[in-house]
């Protein structure tokens, strides 16, 4: 429910009512007007009002209701025009241009995200074709790291060998080793690349790497200069609130 | 053949006779102490007079002068250079913006874009309806409708740009008041499934639906079912009032185009059908009355079809039809020029601008990597829309950019034409 029922009693104002029976130089008669003027006893508190609101928070939570009810009736758009004889994959975003990752809100003005994408795709596209590879490098030439959240930096970090002259930070030795998983991963998929769409692709690389980074991290924790800064960490807290 | 040899017949001896004895003593008369409004006439008069020339000598001949025999407004000689300002029109090849438009349905039977009078975008993504200011580019929500009773399934704006009518799956209509953002009324019992196209006729808001059905809505009785028109036998996807408001075009999944004439009307039982056009073979969606010529519709068919079709909705014949190689999701006439704009699904997702009646292609203009299902034209008739299901939103100045739309200023052989007096 976009907003929850007054239930309270509240006196109308008829007068006020009645001007706003007829709405505009279209004089469309509010459903409003019509229930209070027919049963003036009953007074009831206003319907209807309050149903626009203004909206300037990013708006693409995934998962949301909205969304599945869209995608719901999605997969159901039916009739001749609609068959995949005209050439439209089933699916819920194959159509999108935007990488996966990209923040959505409606009406945002992605005019030059889609112009650095179609330059990076004419750039690299002929040279490397792996589609893998154009989410990540693209992060690099768009100007919207404040928008991008900070999952994505993550990504960006664990380059491919493209683009490892590029790193920003400087990387432990560990690292290089997930550099290594992608590019395993990336030559893995080449093979079966006719069963795989390209973001079936991209999803399976993220495993991969998220499981590699977990795995870094755990080693990190592992280590005796690590162990020691937590004990150290635990014996302080313990000591202030002795 | 290059000389430097003057061509003495192409010479004005007067003006050169001027420009070497009188012409400098003009200059050093000049006291300071003239005011702007003489300096301003002075200049105005040389200008008029072609009194601003630094060449004496001419090397090439006179231009011949045009000869006149019947003197009219639209005379071949005003005209032409008109003409050739027109061919040079630069059509930008790319969108002038892109919008993101996330869980816009891709469905070929709805309508969910619609500019409106106000210069405000309409823009239906699954449940919500969202406003684009096309002024200053603000984006507003209208209304989210709950998920049993969405998504949206058509949206148009009444003539006054201020109001908005919503056509939701379950049947229901909704109409809105854009300003205050409130919801005015619910129109139930019109159709028994989704209403999928909408269009307005002063305060008759006419509603397709799924299920064949056409009905006129006078939104402003309580009874809002004032006329039924009967004849298709499967969803109303187009529905467009004439200019006039006269006559009523509908297409239809039964690959039928029904010409519905007001005059027609009865009050007891569903109103006939003054036209029904069976030459397409596929759906019609694509419908559009032409801005300069009263009585000539454009059809597009679907998939199946993919022509361009023109008729003579008076006595229902069929002018032209051209094949344009893929479906036809959506048509627009110019305002400003005689052309026409239809956008297109697979394999190119292009729009394609025509030329009337010629039908040569001007351009197309690609961009969309999903069929265009839905297109409107801004207020201005410079600006066009178009969504498609790559969840984009694009605009293309395809019609001309807001300079040229102003009407050129006609050609004028008298001088001070432009002023009603001289000082």
């Amino acid at each position: 429910m976009p907003y929850s029922r007054d239930r309270l009693m509240r006196a109308v104002d008829i007068a006020q009512v009645f001007s706003r029976t007829r709405s505009g130089t279209l004089g469309i008669i509010s459903d409003e007007s019509r229930e209070l003027l027919v049963s003036p006893l009953r007074q009831r508190s206003p319907m209807g009002i309050g149903g626009g609101r203004r909206r300037n928070s990013s708006f693409g939570t995934p998962g949301s209701g909205i969304r599945q009810g869209g995608s719901l009736y999605q997969s159901l758009a039916m009739g001749r025009e609609n068959t995949p004889l005209t050439g439209r994959a089933r699916g819920r975003g194959t159509g999108s241009v935007l990488p996966s990752w990209y923040p959505r809100a409606p009406l945002n003005d992605i005019t030059a995200v889609l112009r650095a994408i179609e330059r990076r795709r004419a750039r690299t596209g002929g040279r490397e074709g792996i589609p893998i590879e154009t989410p990540i490098i693209v992060e690099d030439e768009v100007d919207v790291n404040s928008n991008v959240p900070s999952g994505v930096q993550l990504e960006h970090n664990f380059s491919t060998p493209a683009s490892t002259a590029r790193l920003k930070k400087p990387c432990p030795p560990s690292v290089h080793n997930v550099s290594n998983i992608l590019l395993s991963v990336t030559n893995m998929d080449a093979e079966e690349s006719e069963l795989l769409t390209p973001q079936k692709k991209l999803l399976n690389s993220i495993d991969t790497v998220g499981k590699a980074l977990m795995e870094e991290l755990q080693k990190l924790k592992r280590t005796p200069s690590a162990k020691k800064a937590e004990r150290q960490k635990k014996v302080r807290t313990l000591m202030s609130i002795r | 053949m290059d000389s430097f040899i003057p061509n003495r017949s192409a010479m004005d001896f007067d003006y050169a006779h001027y420009m070497l004895t009188e012409g400098r003593k003009t200059k050093e008369d000049q006291t300071p102490c003239s005011s702007p409004a003489k300096e301003a006439y002075r200049k105005l008069l040389a200008e008029t007079l072609n009194m601003n020339r630094t060449r004496i000598l001419a090397f090439k001949n006179k231009p011949p002068t045009p000869v006149e025999h019947f003197p009219s407004g639209n005379s071949i000689a005003s005209a032409h250079p008109a003409k050739s300002a027109k061919l040079r029109r630069h059509i930008p090849q790319s969108s002038e913006r892109t919008l993101d438009a996330p869980d816009l349905v891709d469905d070929f039977y709805l309508n969910l874009l619609d500019w409106g009078s106000g210069n405000v975008l309409a823009i239906a993504l699954a449940n919500t309806v969202y406003l684009w200011d096309a002024s200053d580019s603000s984006t507003s929500e209208l209304v989210t409708v709950d998920d049993e009773n969405g998504p949206i399934t058509s949206v148009s704006w009444a003539p006054d740009g201020r109001h908005i009518a919503i056509g939701l799956n379950n049947s229901e209509v909704q109409l809105w008041d854009s300003t205050s953002n409130r919801q005015l009324r619910t129109m139930r019992g019109c159709h028994r499934s989704r209403v999928g196209s909408m269009a307005w006729n002063s305060h008759i808001l006419t509603t397709g639906g799924m299920d064949g059905q056409i009905v006129n809505n006078d939104v402003r009785i309580r009874s809002h079912v004032v006329e039924t028109y009967r004849g298709h036998q499967q969803e109303v996807c187009g529905l467009k009032w004439s200019a006039s408001g006269q006559q009523l075009a509908s297409g239809g999944n039964d690959n039928l185009v029904h010409i519905w004439d007001r005059s027609m009307a009865s009050s007891n039982s569903p109103t006939q059908w003054l036209h029904r056009l069976e030459d397409h073979t596929s759906a019609v969606k694509a419908l559009a009355w032409c801005s300069f010529q009263s009585n000539l519709l454009a059809t597009g068919g679907g998939g199946g079809d993919r022509t361009i079709k023109f008729w003579n909705t008076h006595t229902g014949a069929c002018l032209n039809s051209v094949d344009t190689g893929s479906q036809v999701c959506s048509l627009l006439w110019s305002k400003n020029e005689r052309e026409l704009l239809s956008s297109h699904g697979f394999t190119q997702n292009q729009l394609t601008l025509w030329k009337y009646p010629s039908m040569v292609k001007m351009t197309e203009l690609t961009g969309h990597t999903s069929r265009v299902l839905y297109m409107a034209q801004s207020p201005d008739g410079c600006t066009v829309a178009s969504a498609a299901g790559d969840e984009t939103l694009r605009f293309w100045n395809v019609f001309g950019a807001p300079e040229v739309a102003k009407a050129a200023p006609k050609a004028n052989n008298e001088p001070f034409s432009q002023l009603n007096r001289i000082r």
